[in-house]
């Protein structure tokens, strides 16, 4: 039985690494566009991510096999093939767009060339996970991500319209002024849902839960951190979405950089609100830069067969260890090619919700699965509240595109 | 090995392969049967090569263009026991699939620190 | 032909049109003239940046932020307005629109030219130049108002 330190610390984590840049500049600009009436997907997005994450990290810690291992054995070598490119693509995408946002947030902090910066984030992070082991990379990151927490300060302070976002929590369609937001109105549920349930939240946590050691044992501990601590994430997204609505929507700002939606802090806080905020945002980013690379790398390894894991040395599992090096590489070099990580992160979103029912039908068919999970398989709940969101899931998936490109890349 | 009864599609196939340390060797990608006489199945194929002969035709030629034909016979003698993987008999460098004599190996070695954990 | 080899074509041919496919509605829709859905969004998104100079403005001016992140934040959203200025002189559009565009893509210039300021300017300057930009962001927010 882990112990309360453990649990207490997981949870911080799970909070603190529950929002990037993409969640960042959606939850946003819902709350400017929309005002409250998107704060269901908020909770609905939540919901699905903890019924997902619980069972693919029951699946690890019971049968000691990650994702991308069942997805081989179970849906076999050409279509898991299909899932890996289409989930490392994905991955790739949104490691870009993090090294980007770390790029302008060290351009706020210290001023001087996005692309100098965009080399000093990757040497950064690639310095960081070849030298810090696993643990110390997850609550490093995790932990400061919650300066985060100054958005909750602000969203509070900013006088936020507490009628109006009881309303929100309902499913609702909202007024709008031209048919054409009805579109877009359905463009960012679909988007901002994608956000909080990307793919490598999935993988990464499987992974994570047999790089830390679990066993079943550890159901408990982790279904104790997950309820906790994503909903006390998925709060520093309603916060944003909070300052979205009651500072960014009469201002007529809609940020598309991470310093605009700094100045809501800022506005608060002054001075130390601004730092805090970028401060959270770094650390939210940067873990998140991460979680996808080394995502990318345990897709691979454990899709090919090969030795996986930072618990292992580099010497013991090279391929692995060159493969996030790679992941990193790639992602710095698009990076430099001077695309927007903002509108990267924007398209990467709605191709990973394209392909979200390919990754979690193999999770959920895995934790249903007896002869796998033995007594820990998936309960009446679980079941139900799986096959429900992957009805959901898979709407949305066909709603994506065409939604896309009915709004001209979301933009109305 | 028992006698009972394998499925060879749904415990072989696909499997993570390991070896007598329990160093990871690659996945199962396909199995060789002995078509001469009767039937027999003689060993497991690991590689890129026999990985890509379960593609579509394009699918297959673009595979082996890109990541090579590369293909390790195991004998099925040499499989000391099947549960949730493929356990063999020796260390995987006698049958040549250990990665830390592969070009990653020396490359990333060449790294401070990579012998750390 | 074998059926193995004959497979391999159909494949190859059917990526080949995808990707084909692709590109084109790509390029067309790059090459073609803005609508007025096109305009629309384009006006939209430089009322954006307009507002976000003039919320940094303000809030400079107040203290709120430090120097470099007011320098370095006016930096880059003047990227993006001289990207959208940029993309605007190049901008093909129907005879009905064309006095619309030329007034947005002024417009456009003269937001440049005011997050130029900002940039380059005093400390000062950043109350004066908020100004500018409120009505900037008021002149735009009509253009977008009337393609609705």
């Amino acid at each position: 039985m882990k112990s309360f330190l453990e649990i207490f610390l997981g949870i911080l984590t799970a909070m603190g690494g529950f929002v990037e840049i993409g969640e960042l500049v959606f939850s946003v600009n819902a709350g400017v566009k929309f005002r409250y009436n998107l704060l269901w997907i908020e909770v609905l997005g939540t919901v699905g991510i903890i019924v997902f994450s619980e069972m693919s990290g029951r699946v690890a810690a019971v049968t000691g096999q990650p994702v991308f291992s069942l997805i081989r054995q179970r849906d076999g070598y050409g279509a898991g093939l299909l899932t890996l490119i289409a989930a490392n693509a994905v991955s790739l995408l949104t490691c870009v767009a993090e090294i980007g946002g770390l790029a302008l947030l060290l351009k706020l902090l210290f001023g001087g060339n996005y692309f100098v910066l965009a080399i000093i984030a990757l040497v950064g992070l690639l310095a960081a996970v070849w030298f810090l082991s696993f643990q110390a990379i997850e609550r490093i990151f995790g932990m400061l991500g919650l300066c985060l927490l100054v958005f909750v300060g602000a969203a509070l302070y900013l006088g936020p319209s507490w009628s109006e976002a009881a309303n929100g929590l309902i499913p609702n369609i909202p007024q709008v002024e031209t048919k054409q937001d009805y579109w877009l109105y359905a463009y960012f549920a679909v988007a901002l849902m994608s956000s909080i349930m990307l793919p490598y939240e999935v993988y990464f946590y499987a992974s994570g839960a047999i790089e830390d050691g679990w066993n079943a044992s550890m159901i408990n501990a982790n279904r104790m951190i997950i309820l906790v601590g994503f909903p006390l994430g998925s709060l520093l997204a309603v916060a944003l979405m909070f300052c979205g609505a009651s500072y960014f929507n009469p201002q007529m700002v809609e940020p598309q950089l991470p310093g605009t939606a700094a100045l809501a802090p800022a506005a608060a806080f002054g001075k130390w609100g601004l730092s805090l905020a970028i401060v959270g945002m770094f650390f939210a980013f940067g873990g998140a830069a991460i979680e996808n690379a080394l995502t990318g790398a345990y897709n691979l390894a454990q899709f090919l067969g090969w030795n996986w894991g930072k618990y292992r040395t580099p010497k013991d599992a090279p391929r692995f260890h060159l493969a996030w090096i790679l992941m990193f590489v790639v992602a710095a070099v698009t990076v430099m090619t001077g695309v927007d990580p903002v509108e990267v992160v924007e398209y990467s979103i709605i191709f990973a919700v394209v392909i979200l029912p390919l990754t979690y039908l193999p999770v959920l068919l895995a934790a249903s699965d007896e002869d796998y999970m033995g007594p820990f398989k998936n309960g009446w709940l679980a079941a139900i509240l799986g096959w429900a969101y992957f009805v959901l899931i898979c709407i949305a998936a066909l709603a994506a595109i065409p939604l896309l490109i009915i709004t001209h890349g979301g933009k109305g | 090995m028992s006698e009972h009864h394998l499925d060879m599609v749904r415990q072989v196939l696909d499997r993570q392969v390991v070896d007598v340390n329990h160093i990871y060797c690659g996945k199962v990608d396909n199995i060789v049967i002995d078509l001469e006489g009767k039937p027999r199945i003689t060993g497991i194929l690991i590689g890129n090569g026999p990985a890509s002969d379960r593609l579509p035709e394009f699918a297959r030629w673009l595979s082996r263009k890109l990541f090579g034909q590369r293909r390790t016979k195991i004998p099925w003698e040499e499989i000391l026991v099947i549960k949730d993987v493929v356990k063999l008999a020796s260390e995987a460098k006698t049958y040549g699939i250990d990665e830390r004599q592969g070009w990653a190996f020396d490359l990333v070695s060449k790294f401070p620190g990579a012998w750390k954990k | 032909m074998s059926n193995k080899s004959r497979n391999f074509w159909i494949e190859a041919v059917v990526l080949v049109l995808l990707v084909a496919a692709g590109a084109a509605a790509f390029t067309i829709s790059s090459l073609a003239p803005l609508n007025k859905d096109d305009l629309k969004i384009q006006a939209g998104d430089l009322r954006a940046f307009a507002a976000a100079g003039r919320l940094l403005a303000i809030q400079f001016s107040r203290g709120e932020t430090t120097e470099t992140f007011y320098r370095n934040q006016t930096e880059l959203i003047e990227d993006k307005a001289s990207a959208a200025e940029s993309s605007l002189r190049d901008a093909k559009t129907k005879p009905e629109l064309r006095q619309q565009l030329a007034e947005i893509t002024f417009l456009a210039h003269q937001l440049s030219g005011t997050l130029d300021e900002m940039h380059h300017g005093s400390n000062a300057a950043a109350a004066a130049a908020a100004g500018e930009l409120d009505s900037l962001t008021h002149q735009l927010s009509t253009q977008e108002d009337r393609l609705k």
